[in-house]
This record gives C-alpha cells, structure tokens and sequence, in this order.
C-alpha cells in the first residue's frame, strides 16, 4: 500500500521522479485538488437537475393553485401506502449508498460491494412498486392529458393532475433508471479493484446523484400523494 | 521530498477535533444510521399530518417536513457539513433560482385566471373558460347546459 501514500507540496516533484499514480490526471497537482476540482464538477450538474425538475414543481404548483378541486380529487386515486413504501425504500437506499462510499473510503472491499448491491436491490424495488401504480393508473384510464379516459371524473381537470403526476414521476423513474446502470457500472469496478482509500470519486458522486434523486423523491411524495 | 503526509491513512471515525476532512471518510456510520432514522420518523410523520385537516397549514406542513428531510439528507449523506462551502453555494443557488421561477409563476397566476390554451379542445361538457374563482359554477359540471368550447363571461375584455 505504500504506492498510494501522497504528499500534498510534494506530488508534482513525485510524478517528475516517475511515480505517477494512473488515477491522478497530469494537470492536478494532488489528488486532494483533483477529488475537489470532480466534486464541484457535480455539484453544478446536481444544479441543473434542480433546475429541470424545479421547472416541473413551478408548473405542478401553478395549476394546482388554478384547480385544487381536480388535483384533490384526482390525488384519491395514488395509493398513499404504495408511495409511502417508495419513500422508504428509497431513504434505505440513500443510506446504503453512503454506507458504501465510506466503506470505499475505508478500504473495505467486501463491504462495499455489499452495499452497493443492496443499493442496487433497493433502486430495483422502487421501480418493481412503480409499475404496480402505473398499470393501476394505465387500467382505470388515468392517463396524462387527451388521453385521460376515466369517466368519473366530477371537476373536467383531473387530466392536468396527471399529466404532471406522469411527467414528475416518469422523468424521477428515468433517473432511477440511470442510476441503476451507473451503479452496476461501479458495482462492475468495485468488483474489479478499481476502488481504494486513495481513489473512490466515482463512488463518491453517484453518491451523490443518488441522494440528488431521493431528495426529489422526498418533495413529489408530499405533493402528488399528501396534498389536500 | 516533504515528509509530511495528507490525511489519506485509513481512520475508521473523524477526529473530533476541528480538523477539516475533505478527503477520506467524513462521518461515522452512527452518523449515517441516526440520519436515516430520522429521515423514516419524519416520513411517518408526514402521512400523519396528512390525516388532519390543517386548511392552508397543510401544504406548508408537508413542504416544510419535506425541507427538513432534504436539509439531513444533504448535510450528511451528501457531506455539506464537512465539505469545501463552494458545493453548498452551488445547492443554494439552484434554490435561490427555483425561488425566483416560483415567485414570478406565483405573480402571474395571481393575476388572471383563464390558463387554458385556446386551441385546447375541452372534453364534453367541459368549458375551459369557466372561471371558476369568481362565484360561477364550476367547469365540468354538465348541468351548467352551456354548449361546449364557447367563450366564457369574463373574456369580455
């Protein structure tokens, strides 16, 4: 282990002797500042995804203003327990995966792999949930806008309820979707040996694009299935 | 060579003292297990503040619980706590902007009422142009016996 021990003023004079470390690109002078330089990187992407998905909030909370007899009456037809299990599994999920970025952090191996499965397991039943109310909602003809099909509907607006409920959801499935396969990716390498005390960023930020996931979950839960 | 080393050793818990980790493990696991059983408290507590009637307090009840939920979740499973400022700066900023967008959707929904397109096609016996804050029936309701898609009384303008 003695090849990843770095110093902070003496690195650049490290890899002009030769010793370059494969994980540290050529123009970071320390790993320190390269794992910064990442994670901002991330953060500015987690601030897009606010952004788009804060576009749809804004849209949610214009017409929901506009018709809170149809978005009340269309709510009724969310299982409140289903979404409520979503919730769960999800905030499970969360903390597994920063179980797993500390155990990168820690070197354990073993551990980390195990807690991204359990992540990945989680991600899984999430989504094994979702379909169960999708194809309740698909049944009863509770589909986003012209092609809304469910006759009892007292208020005529119910559509626009889901035409969000479809697009919020849909588009924080999508995002599930992906993170699946980013973590199989780093399941793939954690497998491989690729991770270590000295290099774990990649777990690191699908850490924390999956939290960025869960805390849009945390705001849709309240809002599409609590509302009154 | 400097022989002074960065804090990369392998350290199972932080330090308590105020060393400012940004690399490495920054929490212990307790951390993250306290964490997440207050996330699930505050879960049930917001299906349970849904069973009450609260009038207007409701949506703030659930919004408010679900920020609190947000700030756990980014302080510790996201490491702001105990990470460079610059990645909370660039959170807040996105909510300072998603502030700015809902602020100015808010001030135009205050101010006029007819929302729908009028291309729309409404379905039967809906009337889009209902405005149905202003003391007239509700749209939808079929027994208005209004013909379909015809203008409403406020677009008189």
């Amino acid at each position: 282990m003695s090849s990843i021990s770095t110093t902070v003023e003496g690195h650049a004079h490290e890899s002009a002797h030769g010793h370059h470390d494969p994980n540290l690109q050529h123009h970071f002078a320390t790993k320190e500042q390269q794992f910064d330089t990442t994670k901002i990187g991330m953060w500015l992407f987690l601030a897009t995804e606010i952004l788009m998905f804060g576009g749809l909030f804004a849209g949610f909370a214009y017409m929901q203003s506009r018709f809170p007899e149809a978005f009340f009456e269309a709510h009724k037809h969310l299982q409140v327990p289903l979404g409520a299990l979503n919730t769960i599994v999800l905030l499970i999920s969360s903390f597994t995966m920063v179980m797993a970025v500390h155990k990168a952090a820690t070197n354990k191996q073993k551990q980390l792999i195990a807690y991204l499965t359990i992540t990945i397991v989680c991600a899984c039943i999430f989504l094994v949930v979702k379909y169960f109310e999708y194809s309740h909602k698909f049944h009863d003809g509770l589909l986003p806008g012209r092609f809304f099909s469910n006759t009892e509907d007292p208020t005529g607006h119910q559509f626009i309820f889901f035409s969000f409920y479809f697009m919020m959801t849909g588009l924080h499935g999508i995002h599930i979707l992906i993170g699946i396969v980013v973590l199989l990716w780093l399941l793939r390498r954690a497998i491989r040996g690729d991770f270590s005390r000295s290099y774990y960023t990649p777990v690191d930020l699908v850490g924390l694009y999956w939290h960025l996931v869960d805390v849009i979950w945390i705001y849709l839960f309240p809002l599409l299935y609590l509302i009154r | 060579m400097s022989e002074h080393t960065t804090t990369l050793e392998p350290t199972e818990t932080v330090h308590s003292h105020e060393e400012v980790r940004h690399h490495g493990p920054k929490n212990p696991p307790r951390v993250y297990l306290l964490t997440l059983t207050g996330l699930l408290i505050l879960t049930i507590l917001t299906v349970a503040v849904a069973h009450f009637d609260l009038g207007e307090f409701n949506v703030f009840a659930a919004i408010g619980i679900a920020t609190i939920k947000a700030t756990l979740v980014a302080l510790f499973f996201m490491h702001l706590l105990h990470d460079r400022p610059m990645n909370a700066i660039i959170l807040c900023t996105a909510f300072i902007l998603l502030g700015l967008l809902l602020s100015f959707c808010f001030l135009d929904s205050g101010t006029r009422y007819n929302l729908v397109p009028a291309s729309a096609v409404p379905p039967a016996g809906v009337d889009y142009n209902r405005p149905k804050n202003l003391g007239v029936p509700y749209a939808g309701e079929k027994s208005h016996g209004k013909p379909v898609g015809t203008a409403g009384p406020m677009d008189k303008k």
